[in-house]
Parts: structure tokens; C-alpha cells; sequence
């Protein structure tokens, strides 16, 4: 609207300023045209409306559509392309502003692609550091990678966003990689631990959270492994925390270890049947788990089919 | 009533802050879009107003993530031509847009226009 005021006042200028010098000179010679001009005049206003008009709208409708597309550039939306026709100065324009959003778009998506690939990266690196742990310990190979699996499964279970569920990912995998600090020989022990034993193996939770405190990418999964053996009632290890005061993402990751924890072979137990690891789960609901959980890992395991579900209320 | 102001540039939040406050109104203000949807779901405000063009998240890609929780009315902040910002996605979600620069007299009347009877 402001291109169209501006168009206008200098069509009218150029239209009405030298009908405006004629009549001055035809006066000065005697002559008097001055209804003439008048009716001129009129004509020129309305041929100065028409012809601003229709080149404003020549002009500022591809700049309407250019100042959107950049608007939706800068909101992230790159690979907008605009519509152009014609050869003029505005079409080239948009010709270029299409190539530049395009390009945009083309570096935009190397990034995700090199964020992905160094992310990918990361979580080999510590797969790999957890099969280290795993095999200190012939009994919990691939346990990590299961809890890590089943702790993901719940969190989407529980509608957790995509940044969350990562976090799970981490924390089950390296849930136990404190356990690097523990001896063999007591990690292995077939017979009952002696309390300075018992001692030894709980300050694998505390231990696992200093060794990835260093690690910027880590630390959000940090109170997964701290927390891990947290009991709902209080009574877990290594703060005491109860309840809602320990983290969402400990409580899944304690879920999840239960489960793999007693339907796998261990050094002091044989593997519980799913039914029986499925009681075990019940008992433990508003116990050692939180009901919420412990109900969001039923639902997995029944679409796991490990469950027929109610089978064990 | 609570105000939420988000915009980038922090002589705008200062400017419109005092403003609100002069016209007996509380605010809140983040320096772009994802701060907004943080504190929007903290302490839902009575009215948004945000800036179109933030770094993170523009205000109307703000606004689609918060309507999904609030209901709150909202106005767009822009120095932007209103001619130029039809047809862009989500501007209809706005209950009227406050043009920069704004004087008292235009953030009286847009806040009026977007919630009748304050």
C-alpha cells in the first residue's frame, strides 16, 4: 500500500505538472484554456490512479510472496520456494531466493546427517564400554543392552518424548558400569555375599555415576545409573530416596533391571520363568516399584507377548 | 492481568515491559520461542505477545506448540507490513498482531482487541 501512494503521487506529477506549465504559458499568450486543462486534469488523476495501481500490484505481490517465504526461512522452514514468472529484476529474485533456500535446505540436512552419525558414534562407544563390564561377569552378558531396550520400550509406553527416551537408552546401557570397580570374585560369588561384600557390590550405583560425571553427553542420564537402586518404599540404596523424590528415568531403568535381573541366570539364582518373574514384578509394585512403572512394564510385556496379561494380578 | 512477552531483543521486552506495567498489568518475558513454551506450561499467563521472528522458535511455532496445552489469547509482535504476513502459515492463530514500533495507544488497543472486556 505504501509502494502504491509513492507510484502514485509521481504518475500524477508527471501527468499533471506539464498540463499545469501549459496552461501558464497559453495564459501568458492571451489564451484561456483553462476548462480544458481542468477536464485533462481529471483524466490524468484517474490514468495516474489506474496506472499506479496496476503497478504496485506488479510490484509488491512477488514481494509479498518473498518477504513470506523468508519469513518461513527464518522459521526454520528451509527449501520454500517461492512462485515466479516473467523476466523481470523481481523474478530473478526469486529465482535466486529459491536456489539460496534450497541450498539451505541441502546444508541443513548434512548437519542432521553429521549430528546423527557423531551421535551413532557416541552410543557405540559406550556400548562398548558396557560390553566391557558385561564381560567381567559371564552371567550379565547383554544385560545392559536388554534393560536399555526394555527401559526404552517403557518410557514410550509412559508417552516420555524422543530426548527422554534417549536418556534411557543411556542410562540402561551403562546402568551398571560402576560395576568396572567391583572384583570379580565378589561379582561372581556363588554363595551369600558377607556384609562388607554386599557393601562393596551397592557402591557399584554410586560408583557408575562418578565415572560418567566427566561426560557432558552423559550426564542427563546420570541419575539413571545413581538411582537405579532406589526402592519406591525408601529402603534402596545408595540415598534412601522414596518415591517421587528419586528420578522417573531411575525408576524405569530399576523396572526394567528387576525383570532382566530374574529371568536371566545368575550366579545365585536359575533364571525365573516369565510367569514367575511376572510375580515377582507384582510384588515388588508400590514396594520396590513405582505402580506406574511396574503397570507401564506389564503393558511392554504383554505386547512383548512375555505376558498373557492378568495372568499374575 | 499476566502477561507473557517473548522477543529477542531485550530493549523490546524492557520497553514493553514497563509499558504493560505502567497499564497495571504483571509480566513475564523470555528471550525467544522455546523459553516461552517452558514458561508458558510453569505459570500459564493470561496473554501471550510474541515476537515473529525469534532464534530457536518463532512465536508462531511457539504459539502451535503452546496452544496444544493453553488456551491463551495471543498477539504477534512484528515489524512487519500486515499485507506481507497474510497467508503465512499459523497467522491465523493470533488474535491480532502489535506492530513495531508500538506506542502506548497501539498496545492499548491490540491488548483490547485480543481480550474483550480487560
Amino acid at each position: 500500500m505504501k509502494l502504491f501512494r509513492v507510484l502514485f503521487l509521481l504518475v500524477l506529477l508527471a501527468a499533471v505538472a506539464p498540463l499545469v506549465v501549459l496552461v501558464l504559458v497559453l495564459r501568458a499568450n492571451g489564451v484561456d484554456a483553462l476548462s480544458l486543462a481542468a477536464s485533462a486534469g481529471v483524466s490524468a488523476v484517474l490514468l495516474a490512479l489506474v496506472i499506479s495501481m496496476v503497478m504496485a500490484r506488479r510490484v509488491t505481490r512477488p514481494l509479498d510472496e518473498l518477504v513470506a517465504g523468508a519469513l518461513d526461512i527464518a522459521r526454520g522452514r528451509f527449501g520454500r520456494q517461492v512462485a515466479h514468472s516473467g523476466r523481470t529484476e523481481l523474478s530473478d529474485l526469486a529465482y535466486t531466493f529459491n536456489f539460496m533456500s534450497t541450498q539451505l535446505d541441502q546444508y541443513n540436512r548434512d548437519n542432521a546427517r553429521l549430528y546423527a552419525a557423531l551421535e551413532r558414534g557416541y552410543l557405540e562407544t559406550i556400548r562398548a564400554l558396557a560390553s566391557a563390564i558385561d564381560a567381567k561377569d559371564p552371567y550379565t552378558r547383554g544385560h545392559s543392552e536388554r534393560v536399555a531396550k526394555l527401559a526404552v520400550e517403557i518410557g514410550r509406553e509412559l508417552a516420555l518424548d524422543d530426548a527422554t527416551l534417549r536418556v534411557l537408552e543411556f542410562g540402561g546401557i551403562l546402568h551398571d558400569v560402576g560395576k568396572i570397580g567391583i572384583p570379580e570374585q565378589v561379582l561372581g560369588k556363588p554363595a551369600r555375599l558377607t556384609p562388607e561384600e554386599w557393601n562393596l557390590v551397592r557402591s557399584h550405583a554410586a560408583i557408575g555415576a562418578e565415572i560418567i560425571d566427566g561426560v557432558e553427553f552423559l550426564k542427563s542420564a546420570e541419575p539413571a545409573i545413581r538411582h537405579h537402586h532406589e526402592r519406591w518404599d525408601g529402603g534402596g540404596y545408595p540415598d534412601g530416596l522414596r518415591g517421587e523424590s528419586i528420578p522417573l528415568i531411575a525408576r524405569i531403568v530399576n523396572a526394567a533391571d528387576i525383570w532382566d535381573a530374574c529371568t536371566s541366570e545368575r550366579p545365585y539364582h536359575k533364571a525365573a520363568t516369565h510367569r514367575e518373574g511376572l510375580k515377582i514384578l507384582a510384588e515388588s509394585r508400590g514396594v520396590q516399584l513405582d505402580p506406574d512403572v511396574h503397570d507401564a512394564i506389564l503393558r511392554v510385556l504383554v505386547r512383548l507377548g512375555k505376558s498373557d496379561g492378568g495372568a499374575v494380578a | 492481568m499476566k502477561v507473557l512477552i517473548a522477543d529477542d531483543d531485550r530493549l523490546v521486552r524492557a520497553m514493553l515491559g514497563d509499558l504493560l506495567v505502567e497499564l497495571g498489568h504483571t509480566v513475564v518475558s523470555a528471550g525467544d520461542g522455546a523459553e516461552a513454551v517452558t514458561l508458558c506450561d510453569r505459570e500459564p499467563p493470561d496473554l501471550l505477545i510474541l515476537d515473529f521472528l525469534m532464534p530457536r522458535l518463532s512465536g508462531l511455532d511457539a504459539l502451535r506448540d503452546i496452544r496444544r496445552r493453553h488456551a491463551i489469547p495471543a498477539l504477534l509482535l512484528t515489524a512487519i507490513n500486515q499485507g506481507s504476513l497474510r497467508g503465512v502459515e499459523g497467522v491465523d492463530q493470533v488474535q491480532g498482531t502489535l506492530e513495531k514500533p508500538f506506542t502506548r495507544k497501539t498496545v492499548e488497543r491490540a491488548i483490547g482487541k485480543a481480550v474483550p472486556g480487560r
